[in-house]
């Protein structure tokens, strides 16, 4: 799997790429962990290259999402994971799993970086 | 009855391999791309549970899988020696709760059972066997399915002329024999249709021949380069032959 890392204002955006499975999941949940630990909250995955997902994988995007909505700047403000570019694959499993309705889902990650 | 056995570490660098084990499966299965992509997620599922959950650090150990081909169903076999632990006991997460109150495990199970026709465990002396079953539409020797097009087709006309193609499709078709013979004129857009069709038989590892071109229609398949994507025959009699001799193949 490839993490590729780039800093916004808004956002930090994470495009990650390749297997996110049982293997490489926790490369994902590292790299976000130290995200958190640097204050950044806000985080947009870029999924447009993702070639494959397993349950490993989902259960970061779960355990990850409820740490960064922990964090709040104002009652009304706070940090999130959002996610942008799923391809068909990626969004089947999604689906299948009610992840679809679990998580704020962009098009691409422009948009998604524009929603904070 | 084409069937493999496989025996790997059980630990997480074995998912690579035994993601190549399960493609050898689904491939001899001829199965669609999607149908492949559904029992490689699966696999990986109950692969990746015996190599977190079975087995402790200190005491390795290994899975053995094998899979089977018969009558229209692929079956993969896990069998470990690790702790028993029944998947199919484990109560499917709730997919519908809201985001705070989502449990993050369970999924790789019920994706398991989502995915697959039929998911069965037993154990005993000899370990736990964990038996992934997926059905998968047969490749039918004999039903090649003839369509011969009339008239033009153009933009106007091809979605029409192609449409009792397209039903055979729809329903399962692999072997699709479409005769040109009345055909008068082809355009970008019944080129398109026909590419449609080939592209769809091609996921499912289906055939599409073409025959009776008349010199104008040929014309147009050469000038686009499309006579080398396609594989055409003068006569539909030379068409049915070639797709019997690799019938046995």
């Amino acid at each position: 799997m490839e993490i590729t890392h780039k800093r916004m204002n808004r956002a930090d955006l994470l495009t990650i790429g390749g297997r996110l499975d049982a293997m490489h999941a926790p490369a994902l949940k590292q790299k976000i962990e130290e995200l958190f630990g640097e204050g950044r909250y806000r985080i947009v995955l870029d999924m447009s290259h993702l070639e494959y997902v397993a349950s490993p994988g989902l259960r970061v995007l779960i355990e990850s999402r409820k740490k960064a909505r922990d964090w709040k700047l104002t009652d009304l403000e706070g940090g999130d994971i959002r996610l942008a570019g799923l391809p068909d694959r990626i969004r089947e499993v999604f689906d299948l799993t009610g992840f679809t309705s679990l998580f704020e889902i962009f098009p691409n990650a422009t948009e998604a970086v524009g929603s904070f | 009855m084409p069937s493999a056995s496989l025996t790997v570490p059980a630990q997480l660098d074995s998912l690579a391999v035994i993601s190549e084990f399960v493609n050898s499966a689904t491939h001899r299965a001829k199965m669609s791309e999607r149908e492949a992509w559904q029992v490689q997620l699966a696999v990986d599922e109950a692969a990746t549970n015996v190599i977190q959950h079975a087995y402790s650090e200190d005491t390795p150990g290994v899975i053995r899988l094998s899979w089977l081909v018969d009558a229209g169903e692929l079956q993969i076999t896990l069998i470990d020696n690790g702790r028993p632990f029944d998947p199919t006991q484990v109560p499917a997460p709730d997919i519908h709760s809201p985001f705070e109150d989502r449990q993050a495990g369970g999924l790789g199970i019920y994706l398991m059972h989502k995915l697959m026709d039929k998911v069965s465990f037993d154990f005993d002396a000899d370990g736990n066997t964990l038996v992934l079953c997926k059905r998968f539409a047969e490749p039918n020797a004999v039903a090649v399915q003839r369509f011969a097009l009339e008239g033009r087709l153009d933009a106007r006309n091809t979605a029409t002329a192609l449409a009792p193609v397209n039903v055979a499709l729809a329903a399962g078709a692999r072997t699709i024999l479409i005769d040109l013979q009345q055909v008068t004129f082809l355009s970008s857009s019944g080129l398109r249709a026909l590419l449609l069709v080939r592209r769809e038989l091609n996921e499912r590892h289906g055939v599409l021949v073409l025959c009776g071109l008349q010199p104008q229609v040929e014309e147009v398949f050469a000038m686009t380069g499309f006579s080398q994507v396609f594989e055409i025959f003068r006569t539909a009699g030379d068409a049915l032959a070639s797709i019997e001799s690799r019938e046995g193949a």
